[in-house]
């Protein structure tokens, strides 16, 4: 396991509750995710992961997000 | 004066739209219904409110076309309507702080408050008003309730305060507001709740994506042949024969106004299929062939869209999609497609790159047929079995698939990810759908019986001037020699330009032989889109694509129609095996060029 208790959205189990610490992207990964409540600091909990590098779904907030497998990687939490 | 209705993606601003000026607009419970504005007025203390309908939109930075539409709209508005998800405060401030700091005289309309109501959420709307400066006026728009307050509290509408500068501060602030102002009780989770996350995850979720297609398939076959048989066939048999009977023997049985009119008489007798009449097929192929189809499928559609379903089947096909260059959320101008082109060649505009745009264009308009051309064909070849039908529609899926393979390989960039909104399940009311469905009935009567009857018109002008022969003889040998089909069935390639479904029926009198039928069917779905799509693709596309993608659909009917010949006629199953070892090749070189690609990235460090 990590040492730092950091973990991409791919790495933690279903179920799992994480606080967003960063998004390892660009720009336009960063603008996309923030616009649906990704956001550093933001707690979410991660509800399925679809095969075949199929999307994630989380719950933040009130709603369900699905990312797509490329995004999932880029969103980096730390497992509370 | 003009007022905007702006907010985020799927919080019910074309419901609120069609409350405020009784203008009729499609709304569904998925992010990106709506792509184009709306115009529409509203009668406020006797002065003539314009109101517009703007795509949503989750911050002012556009990310897709939709997007770029909404923000590009700002500026023309005097007063701004936010719609605010009040089940969702704290993303949807985002965009509203965004707004105050353009300036405009606001109010907001904190929507979906009944549903808020249900989850438990609580909103202080008083200390909201307070903090933004603005009027908040809770709606349900789907009730009307709250519609009369926001009018009547509009002319409030100002410029809020504004105390944070970047983005950073903002996310703060959005924070701080929600803290203050909302209150959340924790309850249990309701069977639609568990039904939404079973329905994303893997093994249910396909389990429940492959039962909500069985029985879409199921019910539209079902509604559709029920309204077909017991309907709209006896009314024409009963009622309508008789009638034009007695039109044919005033006429004299034959002659050019008769066969105008009436069409020709098969045995001596009116057939509303074959006669090809202005008044017999001219009006049985649009209202008892096709219509019965249409009602169906809008009827499943509506309620699958209202339901909230669409955005979880593209989860579930998000993978697939991506080997064909597409995402996920791709599925939806795929979904529209089965029922007409135009608007999905429309909801194209939410996929984010050229990229995807073009090859969601071209595999939607060649492999998707609309549901008026399918109606034909379950009419047609339905007959001869439901093999031949299942074999048109497998062979349409595969081409989609090939085309997309191919396609996602010999193009340039990369597809994005999927980032979609999941929507909560709803259950929709009976009111809502029937209005939905009415909307897009009207919309099939405007296009399809004109366009039905000028198909009819010209075919008959066709074998009056005696183009019939001529075509026949010029295009029989390609005709025979590439598709096994007649020189005359180039007539319904060109009705195909007018519209698929009235190009299929004109099948009908040439007595060909079920192979057949699927090789035409299949080849008059890929060759070209009808005028509508086409126009609305050249439109979102322009020329220099359009071209290419029509290059595309002529070389892929040739193959396609060739091939389909061929497999009946020479090679069978072998033909097949070759075409699915073709596409397995593909997809593992599609799997192995991924690998690369991820290595390499692996590489380069995060």
């Amino acid at each position: 396991m990590n040492p730092s208790k950091q973990y991409t959205l791919l790495e933690i189990k279903k179920g799992v509750r994480g606080r967003v610490h960063r998004i390892a992207g660009g720009t336009q990964a960063v603008k996309r995710l923030y616009a649906l409540g990704i956001i550093p600091g933001k707690e979410i909990v991660k509800v399925s992961e679809m095969p075949l590098h199929g999307p994630v779904v989380v719950n933040v907030e009130q709603t369900q997000v699905a990312l797509g497998f490329g995004l999932a990687k880029k969103v980096i939490v730390e497992v509370v | 004066m003009n007022v905007l209705l702006v907010g985020n993606p799927n919080v019910g601003k074309s419901v609120v739209f069609s409350q405020l000026t009784g203008t009729r607009v499609i709304s569904s419970n998925y992010p990106g219904t709506t792509v184009e504005y709306t115009r529409g007025y509203l009668n406020l203390n006797g002065e003539r409110v314009e109101v517009i309908d703007v795509p949503g939109s989750y911050t002012l930075e556009p990310t897709c076309k939709a997007e770029e539409v909404a923000v590009a709209m700002l500026p023309y508005g005097d007063v701004i309507i936010n719609v605010v998800d009040a089940t969702n405060l704290e993303r949807n401030l985002y965009l509203t702080l965004e707004l105050l700091e353009r300036q405009v005289p606001m109010i907001v309309a904190l929507n979906l408050w009944d549903e808020a109501q249900h989850k438990g959420i609580l909103v202080n709307t008083a200390k909201l008003e307070e903090i933004l400066g603005i009027p908040v006026v809770p709606t349900a728009a789907l009730s009307g309730q709250g519609i009369k307050k926001l009018i009547a509290r509009l002319p409030e509408a100002r410029t809020g305060r504004v105390n944070w500068q970047t983005p950073d501060e903002r996310y703060a602030a959005v924070g701080r507001i929600v803290r203050e102002v909302q209150q959340v009780t924790h309850r249990h989770h309701t069977l639609l709740e568990q039904l939404e996350d079973l329905s994303v995850m893997p093994l249910t979720g396909f389990l429940l994506g492959t039962a909500v297609l069985f029985c879409a398939f199921k019910v539209i076959r079902f509604v559709g042949e029920g309204l077909i048989n017991f309907i709209f066939v006896p009314l024409f048999e009963k009622g309508y024969a008789p009638l034009l009977e007695r039109l044919s023997a005033a006429l004299g049985g034959q002659g050019v106004l008769h066969n105008l009119l009436v069409g020709q008489l098969i045995d001596g007798k009116i057939d509303f299929v074959q006669s090809l009449g202005l008044l017999s097929t001219g009006f049985y192929v649009p209202l008892a062939m096709v219509l019965p189809y249409i009602i169906a499928f809008y009827a499943v559609l509506g309620f699958l869209e209202d339901f909230g379903y669409l955005p979880r089947f593209a989860v579930l096909l998000d993978g697939l999609m991506h080997r064909v260059g597409l995402h996920g959320y791709a599925i939806i101008p795929m979904i529209l497609g089965l029922g007409c082109n135009v608007p999905a060649g429309l909801s194209i505009r939410n996929l984010e790159s050229r990229r995807q745009k073009f090859i969601a264009s071209t595999l939607m308009v060649i492999a998707v047929p609309c549901f008026s051309q399918t109606a034909m064909i379950f009419a047609l070849v339905g007959r001869h079995g439901g093999f031949y039908v299942a074999y048109i529609f497998f062979t349409l899926f595969y081409i989609w698939l090939f085309l997309g393979l191919l396609l996602n390989r010999k193009l340039k960039g990369y597809t994005p990810s999927l980032l979609i909104e999941i929507p909560p399940y709803r259950l929709p009311e009976l009111r809502v759908l029937a209005q939905k469905l009415y909307l897009r009935l009207s919309h099939f009567f405007k296009e399809a019986i004109p366009f039905i009857l000028a198909g009819i018109l010209i075919v008959n002008i066709i074998h009056l001037s005696g183009f019939t022969g001529l075509a026949a003889r010029t295009f029989g040998p390609v005709f025979r020699f590439l598709f096994g089909l007649p020189g005359d069935a180039v007539i319904a390639l060109f009705l195909g330009f007018l519209r698929k479904d009235v190009a299929v029926g004109i099948l009908a009198p040439l007595n060909l032989t079920p192979e057949q039928l699927v090789v035409a069917s299949t080849v008059l779905t890929v060759y070209f889109p009808c005028m509508a799509s086409f126009l609305i693709l050249l439109r979102e596309l322009g020329w220099w694509d359009m071209l290419k993608v029509t290059g595309i659909m002529l070389t892929t009917a040739v193959v396609a129609g060739t091939f389909v010949n061929l497999a009946f006629h020479r090679y069978g199953i072998l033909a097949w095996l070759c075409a699915l070892s073709v596409t397995i090749g593909l997809l593992i070189l599609d799997t192995s060029a991924r690998r690369k690609d991820a290595a390499v990235q692996e590489e380069r460090g995060p």
